[in-house]
């Protein structure tokens, strides 16, 4: 069996990665080759560098930030944000990118990510899905207006699928900074849905929500923002906490942190103060002659 | 460049601000949680997380406290040690740019307090080459004292098996709304070689060609490695998800119980944050101006703005009055690190913003305004008009000198 993967998605706005709240605000982080290389030391599977605002604004992802990025980091780079013609996805994969990630050129002009997969590989595909619940169901949301497709998120993953997708990256709107977990359920659906790999994201807070998605649907891989850049070696707690409950990840940092324990959230408890002690010095008791 | 309706801040700072569809800026958005949050049990959740750390067998200290002369230390050994009864480790990095009132604050602290305090002093002659190069690379005389303050604090913690340091503020959360006060951010390295050191960690600054940084010379303000941090457990709490801060309201109370020394400054009306640095709202201050369009009374006017304890219109007034002064100090700089003005003139103009800066016709520099009108009005009521901060009083001590004291007793 794969390895589960632990991705880390870094949403792009006026040319800085920023913190999402569902869908709506935004709170600014820094710059994405910083995040890159420290997600890298900190044992990240993989990163997902998308513009949030570039499909809107007419433009695409900058082809710079992704070659400062990848110039920093050794894991795989997803990048994505208005790619609609092929010269940019070429401009993209020269400058670092391994994939790309479609989501507005998938709906409106599926023939494109099947010129993209003939040239790159379906490898190189990644669909880009945001769901959205509604009366318990779930629809496809479209970022640009703020409003709901009218495609079925059956048919739109089947669609996918057909024209070269190699995998389908599927955010939830409804859980974007909620901190409240994924949506088990849904992923749980859509992982029997499609026969390709399926990414979920969506309002991850610990390792233990990676845990639990793991163990109760089939998706390959787990996604998390916000929360990564809240702690000292966040990506190393996350793992340490997944490796610990069994399950097969990447363990190749360093600092693992298995020897440590974390909290229901994730942070950091302290050592035992006998492990600290006898880190500190060996007592020497009075030497009687 | 767009302007915040309620606050100075544009979308353009140093650390990235965003301005939404409501006209307001991340950082005033998150601001108005410290109106929202309830502070009672944002309190407790510290206390529950400074009860696991206490030192049960009394073989070590509770925590690490990163203090200074000025800037909020005070509060914090306040809070940690009197308030919430920890026993901590005071630790400071001498920024060699010391006024006498910083000496003497910091003597004061530790004496009041009953605490231990290690300073690392760094070999003058390897922070005056570092300087050097920070100057010319990117146009910075601080490098230093932000690199040895965000390190030394880790280094002892590895060094001593302290695994917690507590902080004060969060700049990124108070000043842009990086974070919300919910998302409990914690001290990563990652912040500091972002933000704090722009971009520049110890080992970005070696040179074989120009400056001859060498390793020995970087020594000092290199980060402890992962395997390290991870082996203690290391971590970096900040006060300001738990408390809610009002840097001012907590200078004038630890003027009032411990007798804090204020000191008036050249750059800024707050007479409270850095009144242990001769460079700080100077120098430092001017060459912020030079890179960012603006200076440091601008940062402390939003703040005060934000807690309804000024007008946008005053703090518009005193940036103006603060914002376009030239440097005071500036000979003893040159002095400490043996240039020239000319010199220094022609470094600094390599990193001034073209954003704020042109060359006019006849070859002087032009300054375009960083201060903008909002498009819409903010409805944000002033709670308290504005009233200068307080001068208190001024003490003497044996040391007492017009230079940087590199080593004073301070009494």
């Amino acid at each position: 069996m794969f390895k589960k993967r632990v991705i880390a998605v870094l949403p792009v706005l006026n040319n800085i990665v920023v913190q999402s709240y569902g869908f709506k605000k935004y709170l600014p982080v820094g710059k994405a080759e910083i995040a890159a290389e420290f997600l890298n030391s900190w044992g990240i599977d993989e990163i997902v560098l998308v513009d949030i605002s570039a499909g809107k604004q007419g433009r695409f992802i900058s082809p710079e930030m992704v070659k400062k990025a990848s110039s920093r980091c050794f894991t795989p780079i997803t990048a994505g944000g208005g790619i609609s013609e092929l010269w940019q996805a070429d401009q993209l994969i020269h400058s670092g990118a391994d994939k790309l990630c479609f989501n507005r050129s998938f709906f409106e002009n599926p023939g494109f990510i099947r010129d993209v997969a003939s040239q790159y590989g379906n490898q190189c595909v990644v669909v880009a899905i945001d769901a959205i619940a509604e009366n318990d169901t779930w629809r496809v949301f479209d970022y640009s207006t703020g409003l709901n497709r009218s495609i079925s998120l059956e048919e739109a993953l089947k669609q996918a699928e057909e024209n070269g997708a190699g995998e389908i990256f599927l955010n939830t709107v409804h859980k974007d900074g909620s901190f409240t977990g994924f949506d088990i359920p849904l992923f749980k659906w859509v992982s029997e849905q499609v026969s390709v790999p399926v990414l979920a994201c969506g309002g991850a807070a610990s390792g233990s929500d990676f845990i639990t998605l793991f163990n109760e649907t089939k998706v390959s891989a787990g996604c998390a923002g916000n929360f990564f850049h809240f702690a000292e070696h966040a990506v190393n707690l996350t793992k340490q906490m997944i490796y610990k409950s069994g399950l097969e990840i990447r363990m190749e940092t360093q600092a693992s942190y298995i020897a440590n324990q974390v909290n229901l959230s994730g942070r950091l408890l302290k050592k035992s103060e006998a492990d600290l002690d006898h880190l500190l010095y060996i007592k020497i008791e009075k030497e009687v002659i | 460049m767009k302007s915040c309706k309620r606050c100075l801040y544009t979308d353009y700072h140093p650390l990235n601000s965003l301005i939404g569809d409501d006209g307001l800026c991340s950082g005033c958005r998150i601001h108005e949680e410290k109106d929202l949050l309830n502070w009672e049990e944002r309190k407790d959740k510290l206390k529950d997380i400074l009860h696991t750390y206490r030192n049960k067998n009394e073989n070590n200290y509770d925590c690490i406290i990163p203090v200074s002369g000025a800037r909020d230390s005070y509060f914090i050994v306040h809070t940690v040690k009197n308030v919430l009864g920890m026993n901590p480790l005071l630790v400071t990095y001498n920024k060699h740019y010391n006024t006498a009132v910083g000496i003497r604050n910091l003597a004061n602290l530790r004496i009041q307090f009953d605490c231990d305090l290690m300073t690392l002093t760094v070999d003058p002659n390897k922070v005056k080459k570092i300087t050097r190069s920070t100057l010319r690379r990117f146009g910075s005389i601080y490098w230093h004292c932000i690199a040895g303050q965000t390190v030394f604090p880790v280094q002892v913690a590895v060094k001593f098996k302290i695994p917690l340091i507590i902080w004060g503020a969060h700049q990124g959360l108070d000043q842009v709304g990086m974070y919300s006060h919910l998302n409990e951010v914690e001290m990563t390295r990652k912040y500091r070689k972002e933000h704090d050191l722009m971009g520049y960690e110890a080992e970005d600054l070696l040179d074989n060609e120009y400056d001859f940084i060498r390793e020995e010379d970087i020594l000092p303000f290199v980060y402890p490695d992962d395997r390290e941090i991870e082996q203690i457990g290391v971590r970096g709490i900040y006060l300001n998800n738990y408390i809610r801060w009002d840097s001012r309201t907590q200078h004038e109370e630890m003027i009032e119980l411990y007798g804090y020394e204020t000191a008036n400054q050249n750059r800024s009306f707050d007479t409270y944050n850095d009144v242990d640095c001769w460079m700080y709202n100077d120098v430092h201050d001017y060459l912020k101006w030079l890179k960012h369009g603006y200076g440091k009374a601008l940062d402390q006017a939003c703040r005060e703005i934000r807690l309804g304890h000024m007008s946008r219109e005053s703090g518009k007034e005193l940036v103006n009055k603060y914002m376009f002064k030239e440097p005071e100090n500036l000979g003893m700089f040159l002095n400490w690190l043996g240039i020239t003005r000319n010199a220094f003139d022609y470094l600094v103009d390599e990193h001034r913003n073209p954003k704020f800066w042109k060359r006019s016709d006849d070859w002087s520099w032009e300054y375009l305004p960083y201060l903008n009108e909002p498009e819409s009005k903010d409805s944000f009521e002033v709670r308290k008009p504005y009233t200068p901060f307080i001068q208190g009083p001024v003490g003497k001590s044996q040391d007492d000198s017009d230079k940087f004291i590199l080593i004073g007793k301070g009494k």
